[in-house]
């Protein structure tokens, strides 16, 4: 893989010669109103009517937000971009830059985001996961990190020093088989094993900090890797937690319905979550003394973090490209981050986590350490190969819970898997 | 003799009303779910009856991120679009069928018959295609126009057959009056095949108010979701957890009005299903 | 292109035949005749004749959602014979349909039996056991999604109650209760609407043969075994048709509460479709397999019309 530093030292020298000849600008109106999609439902994305609302405030300018379900936003994007139907601005999930970055959907912001001042701190996995040959096709935007959270209380309870997290998978067992000890109603870890996007982002990390990977190459040339060795052992090892009975039932057939396995209810000793949900704990509804961490490598390697997220882009079929990136730019500009931490969203920009959430609460910390190092994968058959319900990937989570022997599984999940990146 | 008849009556009593419990049962517990509370219906162990009634559930579909009401509305729009388009269409149709002879009219029924047999869900993929095209993607129109082919095939049948039964004399005794071909539809015809008409008519409402592949392909937005389709967002809601009283309520409004059109219209509905599938 | 729903599929050698036309044979009530269908023709052809025919031209191409289409030949039902979800997923729909048909048919049957006499506790009963039909497959899939929760739902208040605890939790995930689940709702929707047809089969055949045969000394089990089920038997097809191809269509149900697992061994052949169509965008390879679909259940029914047909006929 690229280092993620390295991107804009490739791609200025690639593409000094190009700068000219993009430069079409000048010459664009002032809208009065754009249009902007973005996934998910609006009750969840309360900062972004907060933003567009400041926005207009201080530009004239008005952004009408449309929000489309999850499920959908590929296909109605998409659709909509080839029929030129499509908005000004789209907020894509980065699972999505891939596929729409190589379709030509999107609209290269490759010299503007080097002409940002802050364009060193967005996050870099992220900034890689939407660049395709060469170009960047979208701007971190918000961010939603993976990360191990405990519950201080039962580890107190389960004669554990609630002050270390586990420090290698060994530990990491032994900690949720001790809590799980403590009672029926108390259980040492949850996923939620029948979301694939939700597996991707409990177990990726697992695989990451231990080396291994579920994929290799870049852009085209992008291939599945399920059959990786340290992908065998992590599913084994989850394989072994489950047959402990170190995780609930429910876990099995969670679609996601239950992310987090109740976490906030103080009945769950560790569980893989995202940075959205530490907003959730830091209420006052919730009574319980927790930690978060990065997840360690099988012999204690260094966490690396699922990041995961939006980016903001400019369709190909935009009708304000300039006045779209001037949106961009003062959407992940200063004032319009101190709004998204208002509402404890985290912004991609790895200076201000530290200096408008840290001051927060300390555990921010964990997350600003997180984003540096993390990854995002890459991959345009993303949610056909590792997230949709009828995904390889989901067919090899289900071994973990069935007991089927994993190598086996993960050989049928690696052929299905080459078959789409192959189509 | 007496006795044994009324004993195999007591059993009969017996059976069916033991059929009828188990085929009610989940829309009876379904129904009183829907006016427990969040926390009722979160205990172990569930409860049938409701220690609480509330309306929180009902209450609470317009202001969850998904907006139940909304949806029903939408699926509304659809329903009343279908059957107010296939029921022009059909009538039409029925009309020429049933009472004029033209060149091919035999070939032409043929081939509006022969439309029923190809599964609905293989056209998908194509009909996606077809509305991209027109730029009706996300839009109850488009979905409107899908389902009024869907029910096309039947609703013409059952018109047509409730026309080919009204007497040639009153038609006869209208044209001999001067009243136009036309004029006769809506005068003669019509007045006399308002059974047919209402068996088309829940057919059609039936079928759009209910389905659900063709609606979570063709609609993309949220605000454009009809009611099967808003339930599947309800089921995933993001993070946090599923809150049943809203998916149960969600389902209650879903059914309800189907189960009380039927009720109220049950005759029609049930001639209209024999006539279309036995004749 | 009904199927979904009650379609009517035409008793061959009645239905196609004209109703009693008595009518003048004037050049214009023949052009007025074709003026009245005209519109059903014209939209038929846009919605239903233009997507059969994009089908197959389909099925031939690469046709991403994005991109322009490429043609591939045979390329795409190649990698169908090939592709083993799709392999499965048609051995899976075929067989829950052959599973699920008996079930339901000798259900309704027995159901229509109990209910076929003229008596308001018939009418009664009759009105309750289709109540589930008008109920979308969407809608009641939900109900049966919280239904059968292991926490929450209501089967395990009444197993509870008569003192069962079985853990439910791995219900939908599990290939076994998965199916029974799945093929209870469909018994519990569909099983009225069967039940309606057989009823008006049953109440076509005059009391008179019942009367002779009660004469004869035949019990009422032989009359339903030598007078009931023969002479049933043009009914019998029509359920069986429209069972087993909505068996093997089936996709709302599994979709929603299993959604393929486990290891996508419930993946029915419409979902799959689904998926490569509408998830994966391979939508060139999503209409070569509706293709295939449609080809398939035009044989499966020719066949069972075969299979059924009446020996005099």
């Amino acid at each position: 893989m690229r280092t993620p530093r390295n991107i804009f030292a490739s791609i200025s020298a690639a593409g000094l010669l190009l700068l000219t000849a993009c430069g079409d600008g000048g010459d664009e109106e002032t809208p009065e109103s754009m249009t902007l999609w973005a996934r998910g439902v609006a009750e969840d994305q309360a900062f972004l009517e907060a933003l567009i609302e400041a926005y207009e405030d201080e530009t004239g300018i008005a952004i009408e937000a449309t929000f489309i379900p999850q499920e959908q936003f590929v296909q109605n994007f998409g659709t909509a971009a080839a029929t030129g139907d499509g908005p000004d601005i789209a907020l894509v999930d980065v699972a999505y830059m891939p596929y729409f970055a190589s379709t030509g959907t999107l609209d290269p912001l490759t010299e503007q985001i080097q002409g940002l001042d802050y364009s060193e701190e967005l996050a870099p996995s992220m900034l890689e996961a939407g660049t395709w040959d060469d170009e960047v096709y979208g701007v971190p935007f918000y961010l939603d990190v993976s990360m191990l959270y405990w519950n201080k209380d039962l580890f107190e309870e389960a004669g554990l020093d609630p002050e270390a997290p586990p420090a290698d998978w060994n530990e990491f067992a032994d900690a949720a088989n001790a809590i799980s000890d403590l009672s029926d109603d108390v259980n040492g870890f949850y996923v939620s094993g029948a979301c694939g996007g939700c597996m991707t982002f409990h177990i990726f990390p697992f695989i990451w900090a231990s080396g291994g990977d579920v994929m290799e190459g870049e852009d085209e040339a992008t291939r599945p890797t399920l059959d990786d060795p340290v992908v065998t052992e992590t599913y084994e090892f989850l394989q072994e937690l489950w047959d402990d009975g170190v995780m609930p039932n429910g876990a099995q057939t969670d679609s996601g319905t239950n992310y987090g396995g109740g976490f906030g209810a103080g009945d769950l000793g560790m569980t893989m979550l995202g940075s959205w949900n530490i907003s959730q704990l830091l209420t006052d509804e919730v009574d319980i003394d927790f930690g978060v961490a990065g997840m360690p490598g099988r012999n204690g390697e260094d966490p690396v973090s699922f990041i995961g997220g939006d980016s903001i882009t400019v369709p190909a079929d935009s009708d304000y490209p300039e006045a779209a990136f001037d949106f961009i730019e003062w959407i992940t500009g200063e004032d319009a981050v101190e709004i998204m931490v208002d509402y404890n969203v985290m912004p991609s920009r790895m200076d201000l986590i530290e200096e408008l959430m840290v001051p927060i609460d300390e555990r921010y910390q964990a997350f600003a350490d997180a984003v540096a190092t993390g990854q995002t994968p890459q991959n345009v058959d993303q949610n056909a190969i590792y997230m949709d319900a009828t995904s390889p990937m989901m067919t090899l989570n289900e071994a973990i819970f069935t007991g089927a022997d994993i190598e086996a599984a993960q050989e049928s999940a690696q052929t299905s898997a080459e078959g789409i990146a192959g189509e | 003799m007496m006795k044994r008849l009324s004993l195999s009556n007591v059993s009969w009593w017996v059976v069916c009303s033991a059929l009828a419990i188990i085929i009610l049962f989940p829309i009876i517990v379904v129904l009183l779910a829907s006016f427990k509370t969040i926390g009722e219906l979160n205990t172990y162990p569930p409860t049938i009856w409701p220690n609480e009634v509330t309306l929180r559930n009902y209450v609470d579909l317009d202001s969850t991120s998904a907006n139940v009401w909304r949806s029903a509305w939408n699926s509304t729009v659809v329903t009343l679009g279908t059957v107010a388009l296939s029921l022009v269409l059909a009538t039409l149709a029925g009309y020429g069928f049933a009472r004029f002879k033209f060149r091919g009219d035999g070939i032409a029924f043929l081939v509006v018959l022969a439309t029923m047999m190809m599964p609905f869900q293989a056209l998908l993929t194509p009909l996606f295609v077809v509305l991209q095209s027109m730029g009706l993607i996300d839009s109850l129109v488009g979905l409107v126009l899908i389902y009024t082919m869907y029910v096309l095939p039947f609703t013409i049948f059952v018109m047509r057959n409730s026309m080919s039964v009204v007497p040639q004399a009153l038609i006869d005794a209208a044209t001999v009056d001067g009243v136009s071909r036309l004029r006769i539809l809506g005068t003669v015809m019509l007045p006399l095949c308002w059974p047919g008409v209402v068996s088309a008519t829940l057919f059609a409402a039936f079928m759009a108010w209910n389905e659900f592949l063709g609606a979570l392909i063709l609609l993309s937005s949220q605000e454009n979701f009809t009611l099967p389709v808003i339930l599947t967002t309800l089921q995933t809601g993001r993070y946090g957890q599923i809150d049943w009283g809203i998916l149960n309520a969600g389902v209650v409004v879903t059914m309800v009005p189907c189960l009380l059109l039927y009720l109220a219209l049950q005759r029609y509905y049930v001639s209209g299903l024999l006539s279309g599938s036995i004749r | 292109m009904a199927l979904g729903a009650p379609a009517v599929i035409p008793k061959p050698h009645t239905s196609m035949r004209h109703p009693r036309k008595a009518r003048s044979l004037s050049r214009q009530d023949s052009v007025f005749g074709l003026l009245m269908v005209a519109p059903v023709l014209v939209y038929t052809g846009i919605f239903f004749g233009i997507p059969t025919l994009l089908m197959v031209w389909m099925s031939l191409h690469d046709w991403p959602l994005l991109g322009d289409p490429t043609f591939v030949g045979m390329g795409n039902f190649s990698t169908a014979f090939a592709d083993p979800v799709f392999r499965h997923a048609v051995v899976f729909s075929l067989g829950y349909a052959l599973v699920q048909t008996p079930l339901v048919v000798a259900l309704a049957l027995l159901m229509a039996s109990l209910v076929r006499r003229q008596s308001k506790g018939s009418a009664l009963f009759r009105i309750i056991y289709l109540m589930p039909y008008v109920m979308g497959f969407g809608s009641s899939a939900f109900l049966w999604y919280w239904m059968v929760d292991d926490r929450t739902g209501a089967v395990k208040a009444v197993l509870l109650a008569v003192g069962i605890n079985v853990n439910q939790s791995a219900w939908l995930s599990e290939f076994i209760p998965g199916v029974i689940v799945v093929i209870t709702l469909t018994i519990w929707k569909t099983v009225g609407f069967f039940m309606l047809l057989m009823m008006s089969g049953m109440q076509s055949i005059s009391d008179e043969v019942y009367e002779a045969a009660t004469l004869d000394g035949a019990n009422k089990v032989k009359q339903f075994f030598f007078i009931t089920l023969p002479l049933l038997r043009p009914t019998l097809v029509m359920v069986f048709i429209f069972a087993i191809t909505w068996g093997v269509l089936v996709f709302d149900q599994f979709y929603i509460l299993t959604s393929g697992r486990p290891d996508n061994r419930t993946v029915s052949v419409v979902h799959w479709i689904f998926t490569n169509s509408f998830v994966r965008f391979d939508l060139g390879y999503g209409a070569a397999l509706s293709v295939l679909v449609v080809l398939g259940l035009a044989a499966i029914t020719y066949v069972q019309l075969k299979m059924l047909r009446n020996p005099e006929d």
